[in-house]
């Protein structure tokens, strides 16, 4: 029982810390973020995987800590320009975002309960279907590219945590989807350092 | 057969991941060119392989088809690409560009025949990475903006997809095709999820509305080889995932989702078509209209599913072939935007012949293998009892034929004064025509009951 919430307190921190990236302005500071909300995720993993005796989970939580938090964050720092202050993110209202971001969290929570019911209630499920939320929310609400890609590493620890809600895939799934975010995260670098924002171009509207 | 079943599809997707190491040659052209057609004949191979599976992989009815457009449209792809780049000499951008290539149709190749539905995902998010950086060769700002929408957008949708195969596995307890296409299931709440997730994630990579948004931008700004290659093949390998969650959730909720997002994306294009001036953007949502219609006819199956095949053989040369007249007029103009473009009848009459017969192939001109197509869907909505739907997208497919002939023929027979200033490779030229001509067979082939 204790365990059980120990285990949930992790999927708690792992939702504030979405709603925490939503907020900041720093670039640094988001990406540091959401390295620690990949670091909580496969702290979930492991333990988990070690009270299951589980050596697929246990592997899965350690390229986790691997590839998204320590290769990934590296990669995107290498991006960010030494002066936190010239990667600053400049958004509109942050009080109008953070009522929006809480209200998706609690949208997000009604809709699985709705929608997943009959596959029966897991925390580690719900909290994944509202970082899911999260994460689009923070692509479609910023014209940073930093940001919009943050958004969706947070969208695929999202997927990861819903996984685990429904059902563990088979280990060789999940080691190429790490993967597959690893290869699109090194073709995104190139592109992001061109134009750290979105632009909007008069040909391409339409 | 003189080599394995197995053995031919691991050597047909091992070769365009050899050419990915042309980078490192100085023959680099040649090397993409001459691995692209070794591809091309062990696709060949593979086609005519009985249908089954094949230790991890597994070759289809309809799998088949599009494992041959691929292969077919890499080959003149990388012709193309290397008459249309010649300025970049040995540039390390167009070595970077043809390595990719062949990365790219190496996953999507493995998408096509891998037989698990989780590893198909794989190679259509591969997809993603491989060919995002295609679109970039030339730098331009809205060019990386573009690969940007394209690569946060898909991903994101293809996210979504993911939850999908999840679902599917918590209910089948396998991510097998072959298990998945042969499993019956019971109606439930999880597999309708399943099943919408699957068409919205899946549909995002396929052009389906709504979350299309990233396709006109991509195809407008990518190299005319590499918008060939998205519109001809890509997104039809989207659309057959969708048509395998289609197949093994097989229940009526979905059948009438399937044709709402086939339909209201032909509405969209109807609506969008007659406004656009960006020749390679009206391209694109012509791909979008084809792709809904290759949908339709795998939601309807029986002959509309036949139909469906007719439209991804002769839209995958025909829309190539546009592309390809498209980036000639590029060049040559210098500009995408149709105003600009004048008296193309004049100035360049190969490219006006190729320009037209490729439009009225990829609009469902008669007696093109898509007009064909269209007729089997249409006639199978009415034996669906769907005789409204029927009559609204016979509408709608007139407003996008007329939208889009009429802004081609305008380009080739306005008259104007010549504004050339770019000349065009026989590389270029000699690919487009073969594009269009491969496109016209389709139909005859039918006719004579080859297909």
């Amino acid at each position: 029982m204790i365990n059980q919430e120990a285990l949930d307190l992790i999927i708690a921190a792992i939702i504030l810390s979405a709603i925490w990236a939503q907020l900041g302005t720093f670039m640094s500071h988001k990406v540091r973020i959401v390295t620690i909300q990949s670091i909580l995720l496969s702290i979930y993993i492991i333990v988990l995987g070690i009270w299951n005796s589980d050596i697929e989970l246990i592997t899965l939580g350690i390229l986790i800590i691997i590839l998204r938090a320590f290769l990934t964050s590296r990669l995107l720092n290498s991006k960010l320009s030494p002066d936190q202050f010239v990667s600053r993110e400049r958004f509109g209202d942050a009080s109008f975002l953070s009522v929006v971001s809480i209200l998706v969290l609690i949208f997000s929570f009604i809709t699985y309960r709705i929608l997943f019911t009959p596959l029966g209630y897991e925390t580690i499920g719900d909290g994944g279907f509202a970082l899911l939320f999260q994460g689009l929310f923070l692509i479609g609400s910023r014209k940073s590219k930093f940001s919009q890609f943050l958004g969706y590493i947070e969208e695929e620890n999202a997927i990861v945590m819903l996984g685990l809600g429904i059902i563990s895939m088979p280990l060789v799934i999940e080691i190429s989807v790490l993967l597959d975010v690893l290869a699109l995260l090194i073709v995104s670098t190139v592109i992001i350092s061109d134009k750290p924002e979105t632009q909007v171009f008069e040909e391409m509207t339409g | 057969m003189i080599i394995s079943g197995t053995y031919s599809i691991v050597i047909m997707l091992s070769i365009p991941v050899i050419s990915g190491t042309s980078y490192f040659f100085r023959h680099f052209r040649e090397i993409s060119i001459a691995m692209s057609l070794i591809t091309l004949l062990f696709t060949a191979g593979v086609f005519l392989l009985n249908s089954g599976t094949y230790s991890y992989f597994y070759i289809n009815d309809i799998n088949r088809y599009i494992l041959i457009c691929v292969s077919s449209i890499y080959v003149f792809s990388a012709i193309y690409g290397s008459g249309y780049h010649r300025k970049l000499g040995e540039s390390r951008h167009l070595r970077i560009h043809m390595s990719m290539m062949g990365i790219f149709a190496f996953t999507m190749l493995f998408s096509l025949v891998i037989n698990n539905l989780g590893l198909m995902w794989i190679g259509i998010e591969g997809t993603t990475a491989s060919s995002a950086i295609l679109i970039i060769i030339e730098g331009e700002a809205a060019d990386m903006e573009a690969a940007w929408r394209y690569i946060i957008i898909v991903s994101a949708g293809l996210s979504i997809a993911l939850i999908s195969i999840i679902l599917i596995y918590r209910v089948f307890g396998t991510l097998e095709i072959t298990s998945l296409l042969s499993a019956s299931s019971q109606p439930s709440q999880i597999l309708v999820l399943a099943a919408l997730f699957g068409i919205i994630g899946f549909g995002t990579k396929g052009g389906i509305f709504p979350m299309h948004s990233w396709l006109p931008d991509a195809h407008g700004r990518a190299p005319s080889e590499i918008s060939a290659m998205f519109s001809a093949v890509l997104l039809p390998i989207a659309v057959y995932a969708i048509y395998i969650i289609i197949k093994t959730i097989d229940i009526t909720l979905i059948f009438q989702a399937g044709v709402f997002f086939s339909i209201i994306t032909i509405l969209f294009v109807a609506l969008v078509m007659a406004s656009q001036r960006d020749i390679k953007r009206m391209f694109a949502y012509s791909t979008m209209e084809n792709m809904a219609l290759i949908l339709l006819g795998f939601v309807l199956g029986g002959v509309a599913l036949f139909g469906s095949i007719l439209i991804i053989m002769t839209h995958a040369f025909a829309k190539a072939g546009a592309f390809y007249s498209s980036g000639n007029l590029i060049e040559s103009f210098r500009t995408r935007n149709m105003a600009g473009i004048q008296n193309v009848w004049g100035e360049q009459r190969f490219t006006a012949y190729t320009l037209i017969l490729s439009t009225l192939a990829v609009s469902g001109a008669p007696p093109f293998g898509t007009f064909l197509g269209e007729f089997f869907i249409l006639s199978a909505l009415y034996s669906h009892g769907l005789g409204s739907v029927m009559l609204l997208l016979a509408i709608l497919l007139v407003i996008i034929f007329l939208s889009i002939n009429y802004k081609v023929l305008k380009m080739v027979f306005s008259i104007a004064q010549p504004a050339l200033t770019g000349k065009i490779s026989a590389q270029q030229i000699s690919i487009t025509g073969a594009a269009v001509i491969v496109s016209s067979i389709f139909a005859f082939l039918f006719m004579v009951g080859v297909l």
